[in-house]
């Protein structure tokens, strides 16, 4: 029997983007991936400052959320390319280490949590690409998204380290050019396809290495007539959408270039009504996708 | 390929340990080549990084480098590197050992500030509750925070608490 | 044993400072005073050199020695040297026993001069102990057979075919391909001259097929191989070419009407063949082939055009296997390597991007008889390319794949630079390296010559290859190291300049140690690179290691020259240590002949036949004799077992006691010594021949004087220089741990484990794991139950 589905869906989510996370419920459930009720866990914890500070507690917390998912007998599908690596991390070396194991559930036993290592834990992308499949996903549009141009993002964090994520291959990512597909849009080969988005050097305080990070990306982008980025990651979506209208002044030689995240226009291609995307809260939009996207619908 | 820093070291027995892992380093570039951020920011150096490290006569003067907070995760050095060290790890030593000593960036001591304080790095905030209500979502319920509070102060080793308990 | 009176002589040896700086030899000397049976003990320089040897001998003379021990370096190479010495002071050479205390004390043990003493002491107690229990042998001498069997026909191959057929001796050269020449037939110029490879090479592979001496077998393997140096009996399994390579005229005319096109391996699979082929037009045979997977002619109602064409009628669907036996003196293993494996560098995109090619893909392309004629084109629009690079280190320094430097490959893009640069002045070349190699004879000068005529080298080692979707350009990121710049270059070729790495043809039959990055592994890296420890087994070229044509010539004709050495004798001796036989004490049960993978031992009549000549003396029959009716001289059961007594005199639950395979395992310890590799103090090692000597009994031996641990160490399975000895052995353990069991004693205190003579690090690790275990646990060692042998 298939075990459950729960949603992690992060904090940046939750707070930010919550639109994503009822795109996800909505729309998950729909191609065939059950979400089971939501439980409350907390931060999962975000893998690069908070792992830097803090090596082990970052673990012990990771393995906390994960005994959540455990008592449930569920797996754990999430919303970020972060909260995907430090779950995925955290699991494998809690299940390869059975001496680690031992330590953290001494930790845990404080809480009164327990961790066997049963759990599961994949990115949305994954667990579509895997599960769902290209065929059944394609069966599943109704309106092609044909007049995309898209650049897609699958983000450092979901690709590497690639034997622990086993999302795709890092040299060489494929995964998500393949889902867009699927739902029509022309997909656009790029170098530069796996250039970092930069965040992670906001969160650390370099805005000057950020911006750089995210103006050396739009141009390769738009080097290739890209007319939109797809990601799969809300800080990547945040770094691409906000970073590009916070900085504007900083990125004259770059096209304003909207970014989608992946389950908006999975959505579009259902049917599903273009308010029910929050396209139109984008900070970077494009009148002429949106006209589009809603063109279409009537 | 990923391993939890060995709380029990000392400081000097740790810089003879990394610096151990790290000998074999014949400074190809292969590293910073790779580096996401050394291609935006040209002071983080990971070769060079490495050969510092190396001449470094304590830990605090490594810790000294701002760029210890400058990697952004992607593990391609440690992926690609032809001697097998694993650079990305040496890098969360450092920084695990940085905010031991207070010294992470404002930004990440606000972040872990605020992890602590709610068990989550994006706060809730009156905004964000009126949009879920608008998208028929549920409240966000804070999760049993003393718990989560008494277990970081418990494991962690920088100082977020006056209760710091030392492993076994 | 003999009845006279023993005189022992122990001469120290201070190997210069090698032993003395650590050990204090006076100390040793003196203590060796005390021990049975000894008249002289003296302090050598250096016992090795002529005054030393002088001095021992004049030693022996002065005080009548008829037992000497010198302690000193490893007797796996000064053994024969005091062998001799002794000789010529008129003692028997096997009444010399060498103590081990360079290797075993001084260099491994420099941070603790006190113990390593204390340890020198026990070594040269053992040494002494095994000296009272010597006995003279007398060497035999067997037919040397006046011929060379030479597998695989590259380069080394074919120059020692030549050399040892033109002194007259008979030649089988095998070759696994349907045409000799191997990787220098397909390249297209060498370095530092930039001769035209197969103008220098055509002629020699032209010579070696129609040589008087020289039986030339391709599209071949060796099957077999057996006997010993001088007599081996080999056979040779030659595959059905369906083609009559004496009919053949190469016309070509069943080519032109095959209708099965193939990638062509011969260039790279960048070309194409039909089935029946010829690999490039120089090859020798020069004869066509079939590849009997690709042709349709197998089944004749299908296909049978090429033979319908065929003038000669060469052509044979029903051609078979052969094989051929041959009588051997001496072998040369020149196998050769392959080319390292782009796919494990997936950053280059070799295979995803089409104009990213491999240093052999470019020699193809690149030489006047390859698929483009010479004509240098990139492989997506057969454009001739601008901007070329070259990738250095592809395969090679690098731990995930192949960690050793490949020695040729600096050199050859060099070389294919300059080659570039004279037919296409225009094209803007760059090396991205991380240390130029050009370490030889006229390397510096071509490297300098390069660089005039405007061959970029950058320091950086590329980190990824992109390539631009649309215009199928490459782009090189990494960093330049000597600018501490990121980089990201575009070209629109780039050459990966591709390492070697071990040969994976099938297994020889042949009892060879391999390093641990597999190539075969020499007798002595310095004094014997192209021997092995097999007698009347020599080594050249690539399976040896990675080298250029130049090294790999001048290695074959080294080991030509060994082989004919040996020839030129007409008999080999063969050591005295071949084993005896009771007489009265057998029974003729066979569990010896089983043991024995020579055929040495037979069973006639309920009674045992030795054939001396072919016995190796191993020792692994002696060890599993049921009634201790065979003894292996010089490894007797009463000498082992003497040495395990000196060893364990004092403090034995300190003590480790190691049983070491002369060949692999004692190899690797000398290796960990060589490299100075440091270890506890705690080791004594025992040498025999083979891992297989070793019984049960003699394990008992030493639990029952207190051994705190030992262990038991051989060739890798595959590895063991008598075929089975360690496969004997292993089986042995069972039965050992059974024993433990029943006498109480702790599993961790018997160790089986595989070291191979290239494995020094690993001997190292070794010896401190258990020496700290047993340091760990000394304190839970029982004393042990005297037997009834002890309390008597």
């Amino acid at each position: 029997m298939t075990k459950p589905n729960l949603l992690f869906t992060g904090c940046l989510i939750e707070v930010n983007y919550p639109y994503l996370e009822k795109l996800a419920n909505d729309l998950l459930p729909k191609i065939g991936l059950g979400i089971s009720d939501r439980i409350e866990f907390m931060c999962c914890p975000e893998p690069i400052s908070f792992r830097g500070a803090t090596d082990y507690s970052w673990l012990v917390l990771a393995a906390r959320n994960l005994c959540l998912a455990e008592q449930k007998g569920a797996n754990i599908i999430s919303l970020c390319n972060g909260c995907e690596n430090t779950l995925a991390q955290a699991n494998i070396m809690l299940q390869n280490d059975p001496e680690l194991l031992e330590k953290v559930n001494r930790d845990l036993a404080e809480i009164g949590f327990n961790y066997k290592g049963t759990v599961k834990t994949r990115h949305f992308l994954q667990a579509i690409y895997e599960e769902v499949g290209l065929e059944k996903l394609k069966s599943f549009v109704t309106r092609p998204l044909s007049f995309l141009k898209g650049a897609s993002h699958a983000g450092c964090h979901l690709l590497n380290p690639a034997d622990i994520l086993k999302f795709d291959d890092p040299l060489d990512p494929v995964v998500l050019d393949e889902l867009m597909d699927a739902l029509g849009i022309e997909v656009i080969d790029y170098e530069g396809k796996t250039l970092c988005c930069g965040v992670s050097l906001a969160t650390a305080d370099d805005r000057e290495g950020s911006i750089n990070a995210l103006k050396t990306k739009l141009l390769a982008t738009q080097k290739y007539d890209a007319d939109c980025l797809i990601v799969g990651c809300p800080f990547c979506f945040k770094q691409y959408d906000v970073g590009q209208r916070l900085n504007r002044k900083r990125l004259d030689e770059v096209e304003p270039t909207p970014v989608y995240y992946y389950l908006q226009l999975l959505g579009l291609a259902m049917g599903l009504p273009f308010e029910e995307t929050s396209i139109s809260t984008h900070k970077i939009k494009s009148q002429a996708h949106m006209a589009l996207f809603k063109g279409e619908e009537a | 390929m990923v391993s939890i820093v060995a709380a029990q070291q000392g400081r000097e027995e740790i810089l003879d340990r990394l610096k151990r892992e790290l000998y074999v380093c014949f400074e190809c570039g292969k590293c910073s080549g790779s580096c996401v951020v050394f291609r935006v920011k040209d002071d983080m150096n990971p070769r060079l990084f490495v050969s510092s490290i190396l001449e470094a006569s304590s830990i605090d003067e490594i810790l000294e480098d701002e760029n210890v907070w400058s990697c952004a995760i992607c593990y391609d050095c440690t992926e690609r590197c032809d001697q097998g060290i694993d650079f990305t790890h040496t890098l969360f030593e450092l920084k695990n050992l940085s905010t031991e000593i207070g010294k992470q960036p404002q930004a990440i001591k606000e972040e872990l500030a605020t992890l602590h304080a709610t068990g989550r790095t994006s706060p809730i905030n009156a905004r964000a509750l009126k949009k879920r209500e608008a998208l028929d979502l549920p409240e966000i319920q804070v999760p049993d925070l003393e718990a989560i509070q008494g277990l970081i102060d418990r494991v962690t080793s920088y100082g977020t608490s006056e209760k710091k308990v030392k492993e076994e | 044993m003999s009845e006279e009176e023993l005189r022992v002589g122990v001469f120290v040896c201070k190997c210069g400072k090698n032993i003395a700086h650590t050990i204090d030899c006076d100390a040793v000397a003196e203590y060796a005073k005390d021990l049975p049976d000894v008249v002289f003990t003296g302090v050598n320089m250096f016992s090795c050199s002529d005054p030393g040897q002088q001095e021992i001998e004049d030693k022996i003379q002065e005080h009548n020695l008829n037992r000497v021990v010198v302690a000193a370096c490893t007797p796996r190479t000064h053994e024969p040297i005091f062998r001799e010495c002794v000789k010529r002071a008129g003692v028997n050479q096997y009444l010399f026993e060498l103590a081990n205390i360079r290797e075993h004390a001084s260099w491994v043990h420099q941070k603790e001069p006190e113990k390593a003493t204390e340890k020198a002491k026990d070594i040269v107690n053992m040494a002494v102990s095994k000296a009272r229990l010597l006995e003279p042998l007398e060497d035999l001498e067997v037919n040397m057979e006046p011929a060379s069997l030479i597998i695989g026909a590259g380069i080394a191959g074919i120059r020692a075919a030549l050399d040892i057929a033109d002194q007259g001796y008979q030649v089988v050269l095998v070759e696994k391909k349907p045409t000799i020449g191997g990787i220098m037939a397909l390249i297209d110029k060498t370095f530092p001259t930039q001769d035209c490879s197969i103008c220098i090479l055509g002629p020699l592979m032209t010579e070696v097929g129609r040589h008087p001496n020289v039986k030339l077998i391709s599209n071949a393997v060796v099957e077999r191989i057996d006997g010993y140096v001088g007599n081996f009996d080999v056979s040779v399994r030659k595959f059905a070419r369906f083609v009559d390579e004496s009919l053949c005229k190469n016309c070509g005319d069943c080519a032109d009407v095959c209708p099965v096109t193939v990638p062509n391996e011969f260039d790279e699979n960048i070309s194409w063949r039909k089935a029946i082929y010829i690999p490039f037009p120089q090859a020798v045979p020069s004869a066509r082939v079939i590849d009997p997977d690709d042709c349709l002619g197998m089944n004749p109602i299908t296909c049978g055009k090429c033979r319908d064409v065929c003038e000669p009628k060469a052509i044979n669907y029903d051609d078979q296997d052969e094989v051929f036996d041959y009588k051997i003196g001496t072998i040369i293993v020149s196998t050769g390597f392959e080319i390292a494996d782009p796919l494990d560098n997936p950053e280059f995109g070799w295979g995803r991007f089409k104009n990213v090619l491999t240093s052999m893909e470019f020699e193809r392309i690149i030489n006047a008889a390859g698929p483009t004629d010479g004509h240098l084109v990139r492989p997506s629009d057969h454009v001739e390319p601008q901007k070329i690079a070259f990738i250095q280190c592809v395969g090679s320094r690098d731990v995930n794949n192949n960690p050793y430097c490949s020695v040729f490959c600096c050199m050859e893009t060099i070389k294919s630079s300059l080659l570039i640069k004279e037919h296409y002045p225009d094209a803007e070349i760059t090396v991205y390296y991380m240390d130029i190699r050009a370490a030889g004879k006229r390397f510096e000068e071509i490297y300098t010559s390069s660089r005039e005529q405007g061959v970029k080298y950058i320091r950086s080692s590329i980190a990824e290859i992109k390539e631009d979707p649309l215009t199928k350009n490459l782009f090189l990121s990494g960093e330049d190291t000597t600018k501490g710049k990121y980089i990201n270059n575009e070209h629109d070729l780039v050459v990966l300049s591709m390492g070697a790495q071990k040969s994976n043809e099938s297994e020889l039959p042949l009892p060879l140690s391999r390093t641990p990055e597999n190539f075969y592994m020499e007798a002595h890296p310095k004094l014997k690179p192209v021997d092995t420890p097999t007698a009347g087994v020599f080594l050249a070229g690539g399976a040896e290691s990675p080298k250029s044509i130049h090294d790999s010539v001048t290695q074959a004709s080294a080991a030509a020259g060994r082989a004919i050495r040996l020839m030129s004798q007409g008999m080999f001796p063969i050591e005295g240590i071949t084993v005896q036989v009771i007489a009265d004490n057998c029974t003729g049960c066979g569990i010896c002949v089983e043991r024995c993978p020579y055929g040495a031992l037979e069973v006639i009549d309920k009674k045992l036949k030795v054939t001396t000549a072919l016995c190796s003396g191993c020792g692994t029959c002696v060890a599993d004799c049921p009634r201790d009716a065979l003894v292996a001289p010089q490894f007797t059961d009463e000498q082992i077992k003497s040495q395990i007594s000196a060893a364990l005199e004092t403090n034995p639950e300190e003590k480790l006691i190691a049983f070491v395979c002369n060949w692999c395992s004692y190899g690797g310890s000398d290796l960990a010594g060589i490299s100075r590799l440091q270890q506890p103090t705690n080791p004594r090692l025992i040498r025999t021949m083979c891992s297989g000597r070793i019984s049960r009994d003699i394990i008992q031996h030493a639990y029952n004087n207190g051994a705190g641990s030992i262990l038991l160490s051989g060739c890798h399975p595959a590895d063991c220089h008598y075929l089975s000895g360690n496969h004997w052995a292993e089986k042995r353990v069972k039965r050992i741990r059974s024993w433990m069991k029943r006498e109480g004693i702790d599993d961790w205190r018997f160790r089986l484990e595989w070291v191979s003579a290239g494995e020094g690090k690993r001997w190292q690790n070794l010896m401190t794991e258990m020496s700290e275990q047993l340091i760990a646990n000394k304190e839970t060692i029982k004393p042990p139950v005297k037997t009834k042998e002890e309390a008597s």
